[in-house]
Parts: C-alpha cells; structure tokens; sequence
C-alpha cells in the first residue's frame, strides 16, 4: 500500500529557507522596517502567536512548501503521525471513519494548523485530512522540531508551551464534562438516555438489513 | 510549616542531584531559583485541595506527597505517593486551572513552588532549567489527557451502566 503522505505529495523543491533566502532582504525589528506579511501571518496563527520575528525565521529554516491538488490525500487516519501543516492558502477537509462511513469533522482554511499533535505525541492519524482546493502549506517535520528542541530553540518551546495549553485544555474541558454529568444527575439523565438512544437508532439505520438485529 | 528554609548552595546541591536537572550548571539552576519560592509541610497537611485553581506547580524536594483523586463515574480512589524530584500540580504550570487532585505531605516535606507566570517567562528567556521541566511536562500532560480519556470512554462505551448510575445518584 502506498503512502499518502510521501506518494502523493507534489514536492517544489524548495524549502521555507531557500524561499527565506531570495526575498527582498529586511530588516527584523528595525524601528524603520514595514511588517512582513509571512511573519504576520505566522504570529497571527494562536500555535506561533509567542514567537518574535527571529524566531519565525528559525522555525521556516526547517519547514518546506508544498502544494497539493483538489482531492489529493495529504494525511490518512491510522498512519503514522510525523508531520504538521499551516495551511498558507486553500481548504482542507478532515474525516473520520464512522460506522456508517467517512463523516466530515472539520474544514480549514488559511491560516489554520493541522496534524499539530504529532511533533509531541506521534502514534497514529486520528483523522483523514484531504484537500478541498489546491492548497500551498507549510509542513514541519516532528524530527525536525525534535532538533529544535535537541538545540535548545527558544521558539520550539514557545511553540510547546502552546501545545501544552492544548493539551491541559483537553484534559480540563473533558474532566469538566464528567464533572457536569455527575453533578446534576437529576437533570442529565434524560438528555443522556435520549443520546443514547438516538446514537443506537443511527447505528441500526446504518447497518445493512441482513445485519440490523 | 515551620521547618527553617534551605539556603541557596543547599537547594543548588538538592537540584543538581535530581535526574531532571542532570549536566545543568549552577547558573542554569540558580536562574531557576530566583523565581522558585521554597515551602514546607508538616505531616498531614494540604498543599492544596480538589477544585482548588492553582497558579503554580511544585517540585517536591525533601519528603514524600500524595496526591489523590476520585473520578467520576466510579469514584474509586486513586493515590499516588510523589518523591523529591517528581513534578506536581500540573495544572497550575501552564494555566491556573483547578485542580482535580489533593496534595497532602505524607511526612515533614519541602518543595519548590514555581509561579506560573514566572516560570513561563522563564521559558521565554531561554533557562535551560525551565526547558527541562516542560520536558517532563510534556509526558504528564499527555498522560492527563490519556486518563481522562479513558473517563470518557468509560462513560461512553457503557452508556446504559453510566444511565443506570445516573439514576442511582439522582435518587434523593
């Protein structure tokens, strides 16, 4: 079976350096220099929003450019997790395998990250994500982001301290959730029955006749 | 707490034999103390308490914690015994969520509590110590998330049981 990941992407040969390297020279910080529009849009982005105009520098050093066509696979659900994208321009869609089919959980467009849980987690896809229209996008490797941290960047742990944000929001907003459930258990049991009972008719539905019970 | 507070070159010598501090210069650790505040705890007392919000996280230095927690749905008690050189209150490092565990000295106890916003500047700076912290950070992050999710599919994949303990509850 082929990769996705390696097969279908159309490489430009170029990396975020080499593009870094023939543009107009400019002056980071300098009191007399306009704002770079990349570095804007990176620090626009929540997952960079810490790092200073240097760092951005650093961090598009190990990043490459790639585009994608319309309908092209860039991530499948179950493989391996190596990579993060910033979508530059273009749209995503992001699917999960359900048990009646493919269902679209997300779609994202410029300026979005996806695939960002990899450069700490790693371990499997948990979605699908393919390209809606073509799409240009900055890919960080977790290995190179793994030198990063090795070499003692700054900016890889500005990043990390966003992911661990993340990560502390999933583990509060979940925690939370149980914590909702149990505390009114007057008020949540028929909401959580008629859950129950509207994901059971949707999985029968969804099952072909000769195997509905 | 009333146990007398360590002096500097004590609290350097306690970091620099701590595995997560290995290699690191006294510089590096003293940069890192500048912003740690040390506290004590007699037996028995709380550090800090379930739904309690935190600002900081702790660094166990001398004695030994525990930290408990019982999860909904099934309430069982969880307890885990911490020792000098192991993180805890994870909540307060990165944002000042509350907790979901209670941290109790199980016997006279010093540790290092690290104010969040400190602490994050400190990253920002560059301490190589503070890096060494988010690194094992990371990894109890990811477990946090990993046990609650565990939570959460208990509670999903069991629906009728969790319906059935719902209502059991709700029952005055």
């Amino acid at each position: 079976m082929s990769d996705p990941e390696k097969k279908d992407r159309i490489p430009l040969h170029q990396s975020a350096g080499a593009m870094l390297a023939s543009r107009p020279r400019m002056e980071i910080g300098g009191a007399e220099a306009a704002p770079d529009p990349l570095i804007q849009f990176f620090t626009s982005i929540p997952l960079f929003s810490l790092l200073t105009a240097d760092e951005v520098l650093h961090l598009l050093r190990v990043c490459s450019i790639e585009t994608y066509k319309a309908g092209q696979t860039i991530f499948e659900e179950g493989r391996a997790a190596d990579s993060m994208l910033i979508i530059e321009r273009g749209e995503l869609e992001v699917t999960v395998r359900g048990t009646a089919g493919d269902v679209v959980v997300a779609h994202l467009g410029d300026g979005s990250v996806v695939g960002e849980m990899a450069l700490i987690v790693g371990g499997p896809r948990t979605a699908t994500v393919s390209a809606v229209t073509e799409t240009r996008a900055y890919r960080l490797d977790g290995r190179d982001f793994e030198n990063l941290r090795q070499q003692q960047s700054v900016a890889a742990y500005k990043i990390l301290r966003k992911l661990l944000e993340t990560l502390g929001e999933r583990a509060h907003n979940g925690a939370q959730r149980i914590q909702d459930l149990f505390d009114r258990p007057a008020d949540n049991a028929p909401h959580f029955e008629r859950t129950c009972r509207d994901l059971l008719d949707r999985i029968q539905r969804a099952l072909p006749p000769d195997e509905a019970p | 707490m009333s146990q007398p507070t360590p002096s500097r070159a004590t609290l350097n010598a306690a970091l620099g034999r701590m595995r997560l501090f290995a290699g690191l210069s006294e510089e590096d650790l003293n940069i890192f103390l500048d912003i740690a505040e040390v506290r004590t705890a007699l037996p028995q007392e709380h550090l800090f308490d379930a739904g309690q919000p935190l600002d900081g996280g702790w660094l166990l230095l001398q004695g030994r914690v525990e930290i408990a927690e019982q999860p909904w749905p099934r309430r069982r008690l969880h307890r885990q015994v911490f020792s000098p050189g192991d993180l805890f209150g994870l909540p307060g490092f990165i944002k000042g969520w509350e907790s979901r565990r209670t941290a109790v000295a199980l016997e006279s106890t010093s540790a290092l509590y690290i104010e969040r916003r400190a602490f994050l500047r400190l990253i920002d700076s560059g301490s190589l110590a503070a890096f060494r912290i988010f690194d094992a950070l990371l990894d109890l992050y990811v477990q946090d998330v990993q046990s609650v999710n565990q939570l959460l599919d208990d509670i999903y994949s069991r629906p009728w049981e969790t319906l059935d303990l719902l209502r059991k509850h709700a029952q005055p």
